[in-house]
């Protein structure tokens, strides 16, 4: 006899394993249900997580992040000092002398008015804007001009995709040229927008936009007011420092006003936090329910091993040696995890295709949720695999023959 | 002292401790077996049979002698070497076969080469070999509960030969057959002994088997008496 010890391939161990899994199907099914669930959450979590900051991204990434709204209320419900106290264009405009940080200034004002064209109703409501907005919104065209400095007060409009598509439905022309009629005032349409990608920064939807010069639309109605400014800024200032100031300027002209911000780094920030607490509370449950099914393969192995006592006796009398029991065992409950960790990945990245599905967004597959699923599984699996294989390595070889 | 012995016990003591109390299951037993005999250790139920089965086996070991097997000392032998011995010198043969049920016929046989690191396929083509011999290669790759109980046994000695043991260690082989299974099993063990031989150490209590072999060793209240 040579004095090297010898051991089983471990072919041999997946081999035998894999027959005593099959011969137990329906537990099998059972003991990784656990991890199957632990998994497909893990994995559907970081996935969807991932995929909701891409979205939150890609909303932005057209328009830029650097970009600040303010929305401007007046606390005054006194209605008859309503249009006197409101901001003026001049006044809207100074803001871009407030900082150096400040590029360029879009006031507008967004009114719902009702719209008619050729006797049909409209869907759509009315902006009043400066061709600032063309830039600041990234706007292309697909037809035509955007309203210009010239316009001021001149009837001409330029409408968004979802307007243009309604008003080619209700008569078959070209709307380029036609009319459309607010209120009493009619407005030629000028040009036509490029279908836009919504935006969760503004709140607009501007391819149901009619927009107007900004001048004509702060007389077209006594409630239109400017109540909304979007600036872009550049180099990377302190938006805190940049909001009180702008506050600032705005209660040197009246205390009335009240401000809101909104910024796309703000928002990003809220909801990367969000999504933070979200994925926490989700790897939570994921975690729970792979030590769940942690608890599940082990409780399976043990009465596997309890079951199996006379096979593991005539084994040890065949040769095996305490680790060829050992391994034989944590072969077998890693290859449990291992299947229940496979299903439970590729159920998580369809939980997230669904996802995905339902909320519109763009689907990607990532590596790195399935592998961190997939290894946890697996370290599951060995780790609460490790004391039944342990256990069934101790066993007097005797008393397991004895087994009955 | 012949240099042939298979088996050579010295003084071998086996003592168990039970609720505090000293059980001598073995009383120091000198037991000489040399290669190519044919050899019955009978006793009653209590003899010190199944402790001396379990240590020759070496499924367990000695309290104090010597058990020199194939002219090895293995009285101190760790776990890894008393079941790395047991893979290459010993092939069991149970009473009631002991095949995994699990397994095919083939499957069981290629189980004692695997512990020995034997490549998967060349263990297959030797089990192979061993199921021609024994005359059931067409059981290859049935699992024993679609087996008689003679065709189990026969799977159950391919196992037990394939290693090319230097001993056939068997434990009431015939316990579990009727009369006319047991006579061929025993002319299994019995050609393995003149035809191949080996050396077959049959436990058993069944006299019938007893007469079959060469030799009776009694065993009596854990030692070794001098017959009946």
């Amino acid at each position: 006899m040579d004095s090297k010890i010898h051991h089983v391939e471990l072919g041999q161990h997946f081999r035998d394993a894999i027959v005593n899994l099959l011969s137990t199907k329906l537990r099998t099914f059972l003991a990784i249900l656990g991890i199957l669930v632990g998994a497909a959450s893990v994995v559907a979590m970081v996935s969807g997580g991932e995929l909701m900051t891409r979205q939150v991204l890609l909303q932005f990434k057209s328009l830029g992040t650097n970009l600040l709204a303010i929305s401007v209320n007046q606390s005054n419900s006194d209605e008859s000092s309503n249009s006197q106290k409101s901001i003026t264009l001049p006044q809207a405009l100074a803001i871009k002398n407030l900082s150096p940080n400040i590029e360029s200034v879009a006031p507008y004002v967004a009114d719902y008015n009702n719209l008619t064209y050729a006797g049909n109703n409209l869907n759509g409501s009315i902006i009043g804007a400066t061709p600032v907005l063309k830039s600041m919104m990234k706007l292309s065209l697909s037809k035509g001009r955007f309203i210009s400095f010239m316009d001021h007060y001149s009837p001409y409009c330029v409408i968004g995709d979802n307007v243009y598509k309604q008003m080619l439905k209700a008569n078959n022309k070209n709307p380029m040229g036609q009319q459309i009629n607010v209120q009493g005032n009619y407005y030629t349409v000028a040009g036509v927008i490029k279908p836009w990608p919504s935006s969760g920064f503004i709140f607009v939807d501007l391819n149901g936009a009619v927009i107007i010069p900004i001048d004509a639309a702060l007389v077209t109605s006594k409630y239109a007011a400017i109540n909304n400014i979007i600036l872009r800024l550049n180099g990377n200032p302190d938006l805190d420092q940049l909001q009180a100031h702008i506050k600032h300027y705005f209660q040197t002209l009246s205390s009335s006003y009240q401000l809101y911000f909104e910024s796309p780094k703000q928002m990003i920030e809220k909801m990367k936090n969000q999504q933070e607490i979200l994925t926490l509370f989700l790897g939570f449950i994921g975690a729970i329910s792979l030590i769940v099914g942690g608890i599940g393969v082990m409780n399976i192995m043990l009465v596997s091993v309890t079951e199996r006592k006379r096979e593991i006796g005539i084994r040890m009398a065949l040769g095996a040696k305490r680790r060829d029991i050992r391994l034989m065992f944590l072969v077998e409950s890693t290859l449990l995890s291992l299947f229940g960790g496979t299903l439970g990945v590729i159920l998580g990245v369809l939980i997230s295709y669904i996802i995905a599905l339902v909320k519109g967004w763009d689907f990607s597959l990532f590596i790195l949720p399935p592998a961190i699923g997939f290894s946890i599984s697996v370290f599951i699996g060995i780790f609460f695999g490790y004391y039944p294989a342990y256990k069934a390595s101790k066993l007097d070889p005797i008393d397991c023959l004895r087994y009955e | 002292m012949s240099t042939n012995a298979v088996i050579e016990l010295r003084n071998l003591t086996k003592t168990y401790t039970v609720g505090g109390h000293a059980f001598h299951a073995l009383k120091g037993v000198d037991i000489h077996i040399e290669q190519r005999e044919l050899v019955a250790i009978m006793g009653s139920s209590g003899s010190g049979k199944s402790t001396m089965l379990n240590i020759l086996g070496l499924l367990d070991r000695p309290s104090s002698g010597q058990y020199h097997l194939s002219g090895t000392d293995v009285s101190h032998f760790n776990d890894d070497e008393l079941a790395d011995f047991r893979n290459h010198k010993i092939g069991f043969v149970f009473q009631s076969f002991f095949l995994l049920p699990r397994f095919t016929a083939l499957q069981n046989i290629t189980l004692s080469l695997s512990y020995r690191g034997m490549d998967h396929s060349d263990a297959e083509e030797k089990a192979h070999a061993m199921l021609e011999k024994m005359g059931i290669a067409r059981l290859a790759n049935s699992k024993p509960n679609a087996m008689s109980g003679g065709q189990q046994q026969r799977v159950a000695i391919a196992r037990a030969l394939v290693g090319g043991p230097d001993l056939i260690l068997a434990d009431e082989p015939t316990g579990a057959l009727d009369s006319k299974t047991s006579d061929a099993v025993m002319d299994v063990l019995t050609h393995l002994n003149k035809n191949e031989n080996k050396t077959v150490v049959i436990v058993t209590h069944d006299p019938e088997v007893g007469s079959a072999c060469d030799r009776i060793i009694h065993l009596a209240d854990g030692e070794v008496s001098d017959g009946l």
